[in-house]
């Protein structure tokens, strides 16, 4: 049985302008001890999609208006508030991008540790905050007896954000869902984080759902990805299969789009034409078709369903194999 | 959904305050200010839930005026609502003017005029001080020093001038010289407090004391005066009032409201139209004096306004001030129309005023001045003497028919008084409260103030007061008198346009407080049923 | 942490070090201005009925200090004031400090109760309305807030007066006296005047507390708060509301120092006679003494509660450092 099953996820958000259609049906599942990527540019629904998982989306102007999350088979968005309480932080938890607004200001970074400690493992202040330098230590805060009593503002972005994962894992969580995590942080610490939380997944067991729209991040961390466009989900599959034989034009655009140090330098840098559509005013048929360069007529019309190229990549394209012309 | 609660709450809450103000005000539909709802709840209300202080309490009186007191001393505080109050309650002249303005005696027993020079007055001998100390003749020497020592700023002085010598013939008997005869003397002496000679002088304005009724124990600024009976009073079995408490207010539909509540039992001199409210309230009547020596005038800067220098153009604008609209829409008719300068209870009084409205014989006059397409000028006005406003206000509309352009200013106290002492005025709207019968306290204090100013050119009317004042023959006295009277009216130095009501409000259960035309309240025997 | 009582001294003494010179500037600027004003207090002595020579007009000149040059006048009171004594009232000679303390009481337990009958339903009220923007309770709030706001408070005054002393007789409608003389009483005659204005204060704390909540909601950090599965009230009353209470305590702060001279419509209202009314009369009055006495205790109250208020920030948020 798969650790977590989306199936038909839909979340819009509702305003007096319209209907915002974020998250459009979406299903993918993630194994136990996987770590998946969920790759797509701004915009495209996936922190939506995160976020719906834990039951996070602001309600209002946001709803999750159909679906089902299943976690070792129980629907986590039939759960009342209360229940969905004790898996956050809990069995799933959550990490995000800003590091620097990401923590309370007014709290000691070792009671911020603390609470879920408390909350979820019932512990007393002073198993917990021994158990908070242990896991300052383990990821690779020095002097960690004296940053528990630090508040946030003594501590880099790149420290901010390993408390946020020492946070997210005190509890030892079967899934880490990771939204962007290093997105604010410079190269190096990024290439850190990264390492931190595969190593912490060895350790641990934990899987991990990472989004981001950074190709790289997802070359280097994924085993599987999913390519998210406008709400939907238009190709997944293991890394190195879509990073070899992208399926989807759009994937295919956005790998055409990565610079490469073999370029001319005088070349103009590839860009995908044309823009995202209006998540409001979304076009019947495939939502990519605007901008493809290989749109058939069929693809104005009607939205193509799930195929499978090869065992395990999927793909959401009339033409199953993109355009011709790489 | 959402549009729907906010509607229904600002209704409700319109609903709510609409009820509350309806209920509250218990004067009747004829007032026409409020709301009709809950009506009925109103009126029983008031009549019998007193909450406050005083409210069952017969033993107490509680007084509101108007501002608060801040200087006790008798000889320099010459405002309204304390001579009103403390002046002659807490300490006592050696006689006062009754409700018929006739000589009524207090410290003194009986007075002698020897002649004209000579005064003598034998004093009552089981009079004390609050602090213990009999009251003696040696009092009234100490008090009329004390007056005319100039350091001490009393502001009687200026009716002594001709005060030579106070001398104690014994302990019971006081002997008045003067150099002049002063007709005007003795009622100046009806409203001169008498001082106690062994009190602190540096204290007076702080600490009171005298020989009245009350005696004075404490002030609390902006918060209240409280007196208690004096129990060694040499008429103390008359006085039935064990404290009394004086309550400054600066809004008297406030202090109306807390009489309402049971707060406040009498509220001293209020505006004719406090007055029609008070008559609306159940459990709450006026007091009305039965005359009144409070005139509202009008000074005119003639020195300062070309215009006014010709008495014709003068005529011509009180042509239009409609005298009698005025005292029925501002006074309700409570008001007497003047018949010349002085009050109609002084001596001597003679109609020299004539109140005909007549626009048309207005602007016949004021065609053949030298001002027939009209002019422009200010009048200042207290802030706090609605009454003079709204009088202005009617003018300046008839004013207007005549091409007269009146400007309205209403200034605060500080202001208004530079303008007034300094004579910077075009015109200015004050009231004069006349003390006694005699003329010539009013010539003096009002008219001779102005001789370098607006009278500056009218030498006959100077000579006139100053040989009034002297002058003891009572038929040479109206002669002089009369012509004053026609100077002033044919010149218009001041016009006094209405004598004024002495109003106060007081609850039903409180009788026996006497207000005399001045205004000034005796509440030896005052009592609440 | 870093903060110790040592600390907190030296900082408490620096501010009130460099408040000196802001009161220096009030003092001048409050001389000049009483001064400028139209109206002679002389004259509004001497009465329309006093001796208006010029020779009595010289004497009470001199009796009141105004015939020096206006220097010396200045300098003769800083120096009065320096030594603890703020000179008499021009008006009766009745000592200043003497009045100014009896009335500061009176101001202060009228505006400390209203203002904490104000925050004690401001909190709960203005906090719960921003979970639910748009909801039942807040709309009511709004009404209810903005009516408050809009009403003048000698309205409001008078229509408790109305209710609760004319029709119903629960209350006495005025006056005022000390709790140490007679609690009830004093209770008794605090509940109209403190909710008259303190009606006005929850306005305009539940307004502030219900938009700055809906803002600390927004945060990320409430976020991450939510995310680690801690249950509602937690991330409410212990994650958000300390973020809010930073710029809160200014808020309360700033309306305590203006209520200390601005409670002159209900202090006249329900004849309280406090600070507010106190400096009104003397303006009337042109009582420079009082005056200036008066505007300078509301001054120095300024600085205090300023300095407060800072000390109170630099306890709950450690971003702000004592300096």
């Amino acid at each position: 049985m798969n650790l977590l099953e989306v199936k038909d996820l839909e979340t819009h958000f509702f305003s007096r302008a319209g209907v915002a259609k974020a998250v459009d049906k979406v299903s993918f599942n993630l194994e136990k001890g996987e770590i998946l990527g969920v790759v797509g540019e701004s915009g495209c629904g996936k922190s939506v999609t995160a976020m719906s998982i834990l039951q996070l989306v602001k309600s209002p102007p946001g709803k999750i208006v159909g679906g089902e999350v299943l976690f070792e088979g129980q629907n986590l968005l039939a759960l009342s508030e209360e229940e969905i309480e004790k898996v956050r932080g809990n069995r799933i938890s959550m990490i995000f991008q800003e590091p620097m607004t990401s923590l309370n200001p007014l709290f000691t970074v070792g009671e911020q540790i603390m609470e879920p400690l408390r909350q979820h493992r019932g512990m007393d202040k002073n198993a917990a905050k021994a158990e908070a330098v242990k896991l300052l230590t383990d990821v690779g805060i020095p002097l960690p007896e004296e940053r528990v009593d630090e508040y946030p503002n003594a501590l880099s972005g790149g420290m901010r954000q390993r408390v946020m994962i020492a946070m997210a894992l005190c509890c030892r969580p079967e899934i880490l869902i990771a939204d962007e995590p290093t997105t604010a942080l410079d190269v190096t610490i990024q290439a850190q984080i990264l390492e931190l939380m595969k190593d912490l997944r060895d350790d641990i067991g934990t899987s991990i759902i990472m989004i981001t729209h950074d190709l790289g991040v997802v070359a280097e961390l994924c085993e599987r990805a999913v390519v998210m466009y406008c709400g939907n989900i238009i190709e997944s599959g293991a890394v190195e299969e879509i990073f070899k034989h992208p399926a989807h034009p759009y994937t295919q655009g956005l790998l055409k789009a990565i610079p490469k140090l073999t370029d001319d330098s005088n070349s103009k840098l590839y860009n995908i034409r044309g823009s995202v559509p209006n998540l409001m005013d979304l076009p019947k048929g495939c939502k990519f078709a605007n901008r493809c360069d290989c749109c058939m007529d069929q693809c104005k019309t009607s939205m193509p369903d799930e195929t499978f190229v090869s065992k395990g990549h999927m793909v959401r394209c009339f033409r199953n194999g993109g355009c011709e012309n790489e | 959904m959402k549009k729907c609660i906010t509607t229904a709450i600002v209704l409700l809450l319109v609903l709510s305050i609409l009820v509350v103000a309806g209920c509250g005000s218990s004067s009747g539909d004829a007032s026409g200010e409020t709301a009709s709802a809950g009506n009925s709840a109103g009126t029983a209300a008031s009549a019998d839930s007193p909450a406050g202080a005083a409210s069952g309490n017969s033993d107490e009186l509680v007084i509101g005026i108007n501002g608060d007191i801040d200087d006790f001393n008798p000889q320099t505080n010459q405002m309204n609502n304390y001579l009103q109050t403390i002046a002659f309650n807490c300490y006592e002249p050696l006689m006062h003017h009754n409700e018929s303005m006739e000589y009524s005696m207090d410290l003194a027993t009986e007075y002698n005029k020897v002649d004209d020079l000579t005064y003598t007055f034998t004093l009552r001998e089981d009079a004390k001080f609050h602090n213990g100390e009999p009251f003696t003749a040696a009092d009234v020497v100490y008090t009329f020093e004390y007056i005319q020592n100039p350091d001490n700023g009393a502001w009687r002085a200026s009716q002594y001038t001709t005060l030579t010598s106070v001398t104690a013939d014994n302990d019971y008997q006081v002997t008045f010289k003067l150099n002049e005869p002063t007709p005007a003397f003795l009622d100046s002496i009806a409203y001169t407090p008498i001082l106690c000679k062994s009190a602190d002088p540096a204290t007076l304005s702080t600490n009171p004391v005298g020989t009245g009724p009350f005696k004075f124990i404490s002030w609390t600024p902006n918060d209240n005066i409280s007196l208690e009976k004096f129990d060694e009073y040499y008429d103390a079995d008359k006085v039935s009032f064990k404290k009394v408490m004086i309550k400054p207010f600066s809004d008297y539909t406030v202090a109306i409201t807390n009489m309402e509540a049971g707060a406040v039992d009498l509220l001293v001199n209020i505006t004719p139209d406090n007055a029609q409210t008070v008559k609306d309230t159940n459990g709450l009547n006026v007091l009305q004096a039965s005359a009144s020596n409070n005139l509202m005038d009008l000074e005119i800067g003639r020195h300062n306004v070309e215009a006014f220098k010709d008495p014709n153009v003068l005529k011509a604008m009180f042509m239009v001030f409609d005298a009698d609209t005025i005292n029925d829409q501002i006074f309700y008719g409570m008001g007497n129309k003047t018949v010349s300068c002085f009050p109609s209870s002084a001596k001597y009084s003679t109609p020299t005023y004539d109140w005909t409205y007549d626009p048309e014989g207005a602007k016949e006059l004021l065609a053949q001045t030298n001002f027939k397409d009209g002019f422009e000028f200010e009048v200042k006005v207290l802030t706090a003497d609605t009454a003079s406003e709204k009088a202005m206000t009617i003018w300046q509309a008839d004013l207007a028919q005549l091409g007269i352009n009146m400007k309205i200013s209403k200034e605060e106290m500080s202001i208004w008084l530079d303008n007034y002492l300094n004579r910077t005025y075009d015109m200015i709207a004050n009231n004069y409260n006349m003390v006694g019968v005699d003329p010539a306290m009013f010539c003096s204090i009002i008219l001779s103030q102005l001789k370098d100013y607006q009278t500056a050119d009218l030498p006959e009317l100077n000579s006139l007061i100053e040989e009034g004042a002297k002058e003891t023959d009572e038929t040479k006295r109206a002669d002089i008198y009369g012509n004053i009277q026609k100077l002033v009216a044919e010149n218009y130095p001041v016009v006094e346009w209405i004598e004024a009501p002495q109003l106060c409000g007081q609850v039903d259960p409180l009788s026996g407080v006497q207000v005399n035309p001045v205004g000034y309240l005796f509440l030896k025997e005052a009592k609440k049923s | 942490m870093q903060r110790s009582g040592a600390s907190i001294l030296k900082y408490s003494l620096k501010r009130i070090g460099l408040s000196v010179l802001v009161l220096l500037l009030v003092t001048i600027i409050v001389f000049a201005a009483v001064r400028m004003a139209p109206g002679d207090p002389v004259l509004t002595k001497i009465g329309p009925y006093g001796d208006q020579s010029q020779e009595n007009y010289d004497r009470i000149a001199a009796q009141m200090g105004l015939d020096q040059p206006v220097f010396i006048q200045y300098f003769i009171w800083i120096g009065q004031i320096l030594s603890g004594d703020f000179g008499v009232s021009l008006r009766n000679g009745a000592d200043i400090g003497d009045l100014i303390l009896q009335k500061i009481p009176v101001s202060l337990e009228l505006i400390i109760v209203a203002l904490v009958f104000a925050i004690a339903i401001a909190i709960p009220l203005g906090t719960k309305s921003a979970l639910k923007p748009g909801g039942g309770l807040d709309q009511t709030l709004t009404v209810l807030t903005t009516s408050a706001l809009a009403m003048p408070g000698f309205c409001l005054g008078l229509l408790f007066i109305v209710l609760f002393s004319v029709q119903l007789g629960w209350l006495p409608p005025n006056g005022y006296i000390s709790f140490a003389q007679n609690p009830v009483e004093n209770i008794r005659l605090l509940i109209m005047p403190a909710l008259t204005l303190g009606l006005f204060e929850m306005a305009v704390f539940t307004r502030f507390l219900r938009s700055e909540t809906i803002s600390v909601l927004g945060s990320n950090y409430i976020r991450t708060a939510r995310a680690k599965g801690l249950p509602q009230k937690k991330v409410y009353y212990k994650h958000a509301f300390k973020n809010t209470l930073v710029t809160f305590v200014t808020v309360v702060g700033n309306e305590f120092a203006t209520l200390m001279g601005g409670t002159i419509i209900t202090e006249q209202l329900f004849g309280w006679s406090g600070l507010g009314w106190f400096i009104y009369q003397s303006v009337i009055n042109r009582d420079y003494p009082a005056v200036q006495a008066g505007v300078l205790v509301i001054a120095l109250s300024f600085v205090v509660i300023n300095l407060v208020v800072d000390l109170v920030y630099t306890a709950i948020d450690p971003r702000i450092k004592l300096s």
